[in-house]
């Protein structure tokens, strides 16, 4: 591998993460605004000090159409549900900024997007471009909506749970959430996000694209999307749980005050579920993806079959064994969060989630690397 | 210009190896020293029939689908209507994916200028009326020629397809091979 394919190192790993952390926020968004309505939650509180952060930690939008001077609380928790959000647009952005490493001539790169009509690549920048833009507008949304004049008709209720549960359902971390807010624009509201994730996919599907080649059979195979997309799931999977347990270490999140009750969150347990589930997809698709190269009759698959389990047969153990170490710890994950959990053990499911966080983080760093060590094209 | 997709002859039976034919690519079109616009590889083997060697003296192909401008995101790479395959380097921005897509090595990356670079066919002479590409008229052994496509591939025991070469489906390359024939007493 070229020393200047580092920068597609971090330009594939870290706009995957985004992509699918932007994703699973949506998901977990949509399961809660369906909890919500199969519970038929409604607001019962006025109260000027409600957040907001529940809906928009998940990606919601906090357009409220409301009249007055927002509260202190009021801009506080809008500016809390845009931070997920711009967490996701400094890692894309800074995933973009490396790829200009990767020209000879970083300032010719508006030049990347000349030929739609036949380049990925182009197309891959078009989009990605699109999805930062859409997301930035997103974020942009909650935190103006910070400063946005409250209705009178917006109810809002503390929301139940311990504090664990408020978190991982993307309540404020003294345990108020707010349902029920009217946005001013709900076309808006509504399409907003459906355009980003149609967006952050179709990026997600033309970076995968552009190594289809017939010409690198080690690339030109289902490993490819199963690479990326698995990329994608398991950063942003953990990348969001870890995220929501370490809300919960904010400050007044173990306030027993604000959360008198000891049900289990909801969406930890399937989180790291999830998780554990994408990291071990990994494990089915390397011997199928060597299976596959074992198979073709080109001398070029079976040199790269030869650097995957030969010259570099020492990093893809590093992989798979970080990855081995990740599950197991969201299996500790799992197994807190499936109980009743006292705040003193808030710290300890967030050690696990970062830390699965961190061991899945290299060892995508390392399956990228293969993944560009592994190219050797057909042919003399 | 002609409308004749112009296209390269090789035949393995006939070429010694001597790499002429890059050093007159190299010598005609100013190549500095790293890329290679030519190249003349050697094929060995043990076949059916015992141990074999030949020579096979390849540059860019002038592919009737060349995948290298399909994949090159800033338009730097066309195709003129002779089927002449060009670099404009100053729109070239050193992305690099028409070496990936190129199943015959030919794009090169210059460390010098930055940018992809490849065979043009001598097309500076081919304008002027001058001449053909300079390897093929450089061969000593008249191993490698070029022409129009139509008439190249009319040639006897001509082939787009042989050895180790890769699928000429992925960019139907415009050069006809005659693969070596093992004659043994």
């Amino acid at each position: 591998m070229e020393t200047r394919d580092w920068s597609l190192v971090v330009f594939t790993v870290l706009t995957q993460a985004a992509v699918g952390a932007f994703l699973v926020l949506q998901v977990l968004r949509y399961l809660s605004d369906r909890r919500r309505a199969r519970e038929g939650m409604r607001a019962t509180d006025d109260g000027p000090g409600a957040h907001r952060a529940g809906d928009a930690a998940l990606g919601g939008s906090s357009e409220t159409g409301r009249e007055g001077p927002a509260t202190a609380d009021e801009r506080y928790a809008g500016r809390d549900a845009a931070v997920p959000l711009l967490i996701v647009l400094v890692v894309l952005s800074a995933g973009l900024f490396a790829a200009l490493f990767h020209l000879s001539t970083p300032l010719q790169a508006a030049r990347a997007v000349v030929n739609l009509s036949t380049s990925w690549l182009s197309r891959e920048i078009v989009f990605g471009s699109l999805f930062a833009a859409l997301l930035g507008a997103m974020a942009w949304r909650e935190w103006r909506g910070a400063d946005a004049a409250p209705d009178s008709s917006a109810r809002v209720r503390p929301a139940p749970g311990t504090a664990l549960e408020q978190c991982a359902a993307g309540a404020a971390p003294d345990g108020r959430t707010a349902v029920d807010l009217a946005p001013a624009t709900p076309a808006l509201a509504t399409w907003l996000p459906r355009l980003t994730a149609a967006a952050g996919l179709a990026f997600l599907a033309c970076q995968t694209a552009i190594y289809l080649l017939p010409a690198q059979p080690a690339w030109n195979s289902f490993a490819t999307p199963a690479a990326f997309g698995g990329t994608a799931l398991r950063l942003g999977i953990l990348g969001v749980a870890a995220g929501l347990v370490g809300r919960c270490l904010a400050p007044g999140a173990d306030d027993p005050a604000a959360s008198p009750a000891a049900a289990p969150p909801a969406v930890l347990p399937g989180l790291a579920l999830a998780g554990i589930l994408a990291v071990a997809l990994e494990f089915v698709v390397v011997p199928l993806h060597l299976a596959a190269l074992a198979g073709e009759p080109s001398a070029a698959a079976a040199a790269s079959a030869e650097r995957l389990t030969g010259d570099y047969g020492g990093v893809l153990l590093l992989r798979l064994g970080l990855l081995a170490a990740a599950a197991a710890a969201l299996g500790g994950v799992f197994a807190l969060a499936r109980r009743p959990l006292p705040p003193s053990r808030h710290r300890l499911a967030a050690a696990l989630a970062s830390g699965a966080l961190g061991l899945v983080l290299v060892s995508e760093v390392c399956g990228r690397f293969l993944f560009y060590a592994m190219r050797v094209r057909v042919g003399i | 210009m002609s409308n004749k997709q112009v296209a390269f002859f090789f035949d393995a039976n006939r070429c010694t190896g001597c790499r002429t034919c890059e050093v007159a690519c190299k010598v005609e079109n100013g190549v500095e020293l790293g890329p290679r616009w030519r190249k003349v590889r050697t094929v060995e083997g043990d076949g059916d029939g015992g141990p074999y060697m030949y020579h096979v003296s390849m540059s860019c192909n002038h592919c009737e689908v060349p995948v290298c401008a399909e994949a090159c995101p800033s338009g730097a790479i066309t195709k003129r209507p002779d089927g002449i395959v060009i670099v404009d380097e100053s729109k070239c921005i050193g992305a690099r994916l028409c070496a990936w897509a190129c199943p015959y090595d030919a794009p090169q990356f210059s460390e010098e200028t930055g940018k992809m670079e490849k065979c043009n066919f001598c097309s500076h002479r081919i304008d002027a009326g001058t001449g053909g590409p300079a390897c093929a008229e450089a061969c000593p052994t008249k191993a490698l020629q070029w022409g129009p496509l139509d008439e190249v591939a009319k040639r006897a025991g001509g082939t787009d397809q042989f050895g180790p070469l890769p699928d000429a489906e992925i960019t139907k390359p415009a050069i006809r091979f005659i693969p070596l024939k093992l004659v043994r007493a």
